[in-house]
């Protein structure tokens, strides 16, 4: 059992407090959770990491571990362990004095250390190893060892801080699929911190995301990706980028149509609540949830003229960026892949997968998923 | 061909080392010749390398009592006292300080570095006088003490800086992974840290080894009886007898020199050692 909360916990630096890391943040983590802390870099995710881990005090709030407050509880008390971004392996003791540490410090008999080390290196396939020193292995290798020490002594809470991102690509995914099994085998309650969306979207039971120091969403990956509460998440979650731009609203008798700023019709959806009349607003739309053709067809929604102005191949799929006369370049799922740079052509959105977020605050406008207006019947707008 | 044009391409550069080489090298192989021959050989008409007729009577004569019973050996006996005993210190002194330099923040930290550096801006002569007095009032004069506290105040700080860069290039995760896995911040020093250090350890180590085994003038002002002499003193004696004693003189100075040699050769694999390479990545 290991239930982790922080309530209020925010983090000032400077003479009077000046720089702000981490706004108050309240986060409930549940035992044996994997969540993910994701953000951009100096968004305030590895300072609430060290927070947690103790090695930083909070400004504001507290740290409770199960129903225990711990914020001022030193560091080796806490029972946590941590795996960094550069692993912090012990440079003069072997792969087994790594693994050893740990149980060391916490007065296991040596009998007992020497079963629970070598157990672990078979779970990680480093028997053949143990008798190595940290610089004679791979990245890997050495990224095992730092998840060997961290998991030996089963801590309550397993902290993570941007570990795969000294991997190349290919071995990035392979020690990834490696984390997972890991939490299956030990479901420990684990905070990882990481930059990478896709990591975030496939290890986690939930995301939080964070941006200047604010916690923005916390989210099982389907809703973050799905239903994004900020323009921020929006943008920062998938794989390619969400197609994010500037509309202005127009009520349409009970609808409200969304136009570029060339006056082109976007999309036509149904708001909650009472439309803000001719507000200003962010149009979200992921590339996925978007289609082309070389002519609009008459199918009931807006088609937007575009210019093709190039392609992009990223792997298997490949999307088409095409300027809006006067307004935003957007990307296209390229499915029938015949685009040329150039080519005039129209695109069309899914109105039931747009997302609007308010201009001023980036907050999520909450979008009645309706509406295929037919084609034709809005006023000319200027 | 284009092997030979490359060997004429390369041919001076090779000169220029050699020459660099042999102006290094040229001394201390004459100084081997005169300890190996018979004094009157070093004024024989043209400068040599291969000693003529070959002989240990100089080393001998070393090991021999001169004036009042005080030879070479004693002499020996008390660079090494002298030597090792400011290493030790100054390891022990130094290492816990840099760390705290490079680790902690407190108040007067930066004044406290700066002012270490400040002392080594000036000529250590400046400090001849004021710690004559110093250990007077104490009574440490002529005793190995006097030598190791001066030898200590002229290393520590550049020590200090000297391994605070080191522990500066330590990444802290390691000492915070330590941290989180059950170790004080002693052990954490102490057992991740410490290790981390050895070359810059062994580095400092090194430079105060010759500082207090090389040292002359402040040994002078401090040692009076001839017993308490250390090596350099020692050298300097062969002068004092009218005629210089050349052989007994290079003798000793190679008899002095052997263990500088034997330090560097034992410790040198960790000058190129990174002991922190392929733990970490940067």
């Amino acid at each position: 059992m290991a239930e982790l909360r922080l309530e209020g916990v925010g983090k000032r630096y400077g003479g009077r407090g000046e720089v702000v890391a981490l706004e108050p943040v309240d986060l409930a983590v549940r035992d044996g959770e994997f969540i993910t802390i994701l953000g951009p870099s100096g968004c305030g995710k590895t300072t609430m990491l060290h927070v947690i881990a103790g090695l930083v005090p909070p400004s504001t709030g507290s740290v409770w571990l199960d129903g225990t407050d711990i914020t001022d509880l030193d560091p080796r008390d806490r029972d946590m362990a941590m795996v960094f971004q550069n692993y912090a392996l012990y440079p003069a003791k072997t792969v087994r004095g790594n693994l050893e540490f740990p149980l060391r410090m916490r007065g296991v008999p040596r009998r007992e250390r020497a079963r629970r080390v070598e157990e672990m290196a078979h779970v990680l396939g480093l028997t053949p190893l143990l008798d190595r020193l940290p610089r004679q292995l791979s990245g890997g290798q050495q990224q095992r060892v730092a998840l060997g020490r961290a998991l030996i002594r089963r801590p309550r809470v397993f902290l993570m801080d941007e570990p795969l991102s000294n991997l190349d690509a290919k071995l990035r995914a392979q020690m990834r699929g490696e984390i997972k099994r890991l939490h299956r085998q030990f479901p420990i309650t684990t905070i990882y911190v990481t930059h990478d969306q896709a990591e975030a979207m496939a290890l986690s039971d939930r995301v939080a995301v964070m941006n200047r120091g604010v916690l923005v969403q916390v989210g099982p990956p389907a809703e973050i990706y799905h239903r994004p509460s900020h323009v921020f998440v929006a943008g920062f979650v998938g794989a390619v980028p969400m197609n994010l731009a500037r509309v202005r609203l127009h009520r349409v008798e009970d609808a409200v149509e969304c136009l570029f700023p060339g006056g082109q019709r976007a999309v036509r959806v149904r708001l909650d609540g009472t439309p803000p009349a001719d507000a200003a607003a962010v149009l979200g739309v992921r590339p996925q949830h978007a289609r082309w053709a070389a002519r609009p067809s008459d199918d009931g929604v807006p088609w937007i003229p575009a210019v093709v102005e190039d392609i992009d191949i990223v792997g298997e799929e490949s999307y088409v960026l095409a300027r809006v006369e006067h307004g935003p370049l957007l990307s296209v799922l390229d499915r029938a892949g015949t685009a040329a740079p150039g080519q005039s052509i129209a695109i069309a959105f899914e109105p039931a997968a747009v997302h609007l977020f308010d201009e001023a605050t980036g907050h999520a406008v909450p979008v009645e998923r309706v509406t295929a207006a037919r084609r034709g019947d809005s006023p000319a707008y200027p | 061909m284009r092997a030979a044009r490359e060997a004429l391409r390369r041919t001076p550069r090779s000169a220029v080392l050699l020459g660099l080489v042999a102006f290094s090298l040229l001394p201390f192989a004459w100084m081997l010749t005169a300890s190996l021959e018979p004094p009157q050989a070093l004024y024989t008409a043209a400068p040599h390398l291969v000693p003529r007729p070959v002989t240990l009577a100089n080393y001998a004569s070393l090991l021999s009592p001169r004036e009042q019973g005080v030879y070479f050996p004693r002499y020996f006996l008390n660079s090494v006292v002298v030597a090792f005993s400011t290493v030790a210190l100054a390891l022990l002194v130094a290492t816990p300080a840099a760390y705290a330099f490079s680790r902690f923040t407190f108040r007067g930290k930066g004044m406290l570095m700066y002012g270490f550096l400040a002392q080594n801006l000036f000529p250590g002569v400046n400090f001849l006088v004021p710690l004559f007095i110093l250990m007077t009032v104490l009574g440490l004069r002529d005793t190995y003490g006097a030598l190791i506290i001066g030898y200590l105040t002229f290393s520590l700080p550049l020590n200090i800086w000297l391994l605070r860069g080191f522990f500066d290039g330590i990444p802290p995760e390691m000492e915070v992974a330590a941290r989180l896995d059950g170790a004080g911040v002693v052990r954490a020093f102490v057992e991740v840290a410490l290790p981390a250090a050895v070359p810059g350890l062994v580095a400092t180590a090194i430079y105060t080894f010759i500082l207090a085994w090389d040292e002359y003038l402040y040994a002078l002002t401090m040692i009076s009886s001839a017993d308490m002499r250390t090596l350099p003193l020692g050298l300097f004696a062969y002068f004092s007898e009218g005629v210089p004693d050349w052989g007994g003189l290079t003798a000793t100075a190679i008899g002095m020199s052997i263990p500088v040699v034997i330090v560097f050769l034992v410790l040198q694999r960790y000058f190129v050692s990174a002991l922190t390479k392929g733990a970490l990545k940067y």
